[in-house]
């Protein structure tokens, strides 16, 4: 069965998401394609807003929700003091653009690419945005201090200048921008967002959140096991 | 059996109108037979959570929510065997009618007929989201008591609006915003050291049973 996971870096339940359905690939017969998508420009074209953003009690809530749900599936994530700054000021555009570039170049490490963003950002609560001035530079030394070349590093690439100015290509840009406008045809209001298409072709469903994995195991007639956290890369 | 001479007390927070609150009242109360537990129903004005809080309607705020909301509804009534189903005039009953009668209809019989509170409820919650009739008028109302085999119905009925009924109401619903309730279902699971864990929503009963120290395996037959 063919499974769709459309998601940004800057959403937390999205890395809950991200982890707990690339693990049921070992139980369940699943292919994952990792869609990236600017969360941002989503909630701009139908009209939502950060949930924490938009109402305190919320933000309360989802800073102490994200570290013990994570924490169920053996992700051990952190929320900052100031979750909602967190989110607003820091851009993951570049970082959702990286995964793409990854993609294109080397598309095994995408998935790596995209937990080593996550982690870097919920984790270990530093920005992911990439270094404009990156482009001008081509001295790997100088570039290891730049946060987008260590999480290519980190995931063996070895042709991060290259990647890096991948960020800004065109067709890269123009690949994340089709991305959000797919998810968004589909309905999306926010991330995560999973599309599950039977192998049979029978038919597609559509879901959004990280805590739907037993109604897609009834949809595809398969069982939920839990969170399986023995799979935990962390 | 073993005697389960340690309860934790849970409060559900829910409003009749919410299809995600039905979810949890029948999944969680379900569990009665299997989780050291006590269920304390507390009917809530969802409309006073939103105003407090500062949020709204999900299907409100965000156009795309609802078609989306209706499907998922869909899917949870399978998968919960709760065959609750979207009204197709959801957003006009929303937007035009409250729900704030049919909860204090619960607390109300709370008062006086406490162990008649559940079946009220589920009856309530039945009327509007299985049968998709309605929960707003003294001819609904008179319908559901005496189905449950309520006493006094006209009297209970028309007690609606009392001090009584209200004060009831007003706590839940500061009880609830003092937790941090912002929508609902809204459950409080008191903890054995004296603290709390709030939860929103019907996804989350892998981990309230977890912190009483049990499995949650998937939805149990509800009591329908």
């Amino acid at each position: 069965h063919t499974v769709k996971l459309y998601y940004d870096i800057v959403s937390p339940y999205s890395f809950i998401g991200f982890e707990s359905l690339l693990r049921y690939r070992v139980v369940w017969p699943i292919d994952v394609i990792l869609k990236p998508i600017c969360l941002g420009g989503l909630f701009k074209d139908v009209g939502n807003t950060p949930p924490a953003k938009s109402c305190e009690a919320k933000a309360t809530y989802m800073a102490r929700e994200i570290e013990m749900i994570s924490r169920h599936f053996g992700v051990p994530m952190n929320v900052p003091k100031n979750f909602t700054g967190h989110i607003m000021d820091n851009s993951t555009v570049d970082a959702c653009r990286l995964i793409i570039a990854t993609q294109r170049s080397d598309p095994d490490k995408a998935e790596t690419v995209s937990r080593q963003l996550f982690s870097r950002f919920w984790i270990e609560n530093l920005p992911v945005k990439s270094d404009d001035d990156l482009k001008k530079v081509r001295n790997l030394i100088a570039l290891k201090y730049f946060a987008n070349s260590q999480v290519l590093k980190k995931s063996l690439i070895t042709n991060v200048a290259e990647m890096l100015d991948q960020v800004k290509a065109e067709e890269v840009k123009e690949e994340l921008r089709r991305n959000t406008k797919e998810v968004q045809e589909m309905g999306a209001f926010g991330m995560p967002w999973i599309t599950v298409t039977k192998s049979d072709g029978s038919g597609t469903e559509q879901y959004f959140g990280s805590d739907r994995l037993p109604i897609i195991g009834e949809f595809i007639g398969q069982s939920y096991h839990g969170p399986l956290r023995h799979l935990s890369l962390f | 059996v073993v005697a389960m001479s340690k309860k934790f007390a849970i409060d559900l927070y829910f409003d009749v109108i919410s299809p995600y609150s039905f979810i949890l009242f029948e999944s969680l109360l379900a569990y009665r037979t299997q989780w050291p537990m006590e269920v304390n129903l507390k009917p809530v004005g969802l409309a006073h959570i939103f105003k407090a809080a500062g949020n709204q309607a999900p299907a409100i705020a965000v156009p795309g929510k609802g078609p989306y909301m209706h499907k998922d509804v869909n899917r949870l009534a399978r998968y919960y065997n709760i065959p609750l189903k979207f009204r197709e005039d959801f957003l006009t009953v929303i937007t035009t009618k409250s729900s704030l009668n049919a909860n204090r209809l619960i607390a109300a019989v709370k008062l006086e007929q406490p162990e008649k509170a559940e079946a009220v409820a589920r009856a309530l919650f039945r009327r509007f989201w299985i049968d998709r009739s309605d929960i707003f008028d003294t001819k609904d109302f008179v319908e559901v008591l005496t189905a449950c085999g309520v006493r006094d119905v006209t009297r209970l009925v028309s007690s609606l609006s009392s001090d009584a009924v209200k004060e009831v109401m007003k706590q839940n619903t500061d009880a609830a915003l003092e937790t941090g309730c912002f929508g609902a279902p809204w459950t409080v699971l008191h903890l054995s050291n004296g603290k709390r864990e709030s939860f929103f929503g019907s996804d989350r009963l892998h981990i309230i049973g977890h912190m009483m120290g049990q499995k949650f395996d998937g939805p149990l037959p509800a009591k329908l």
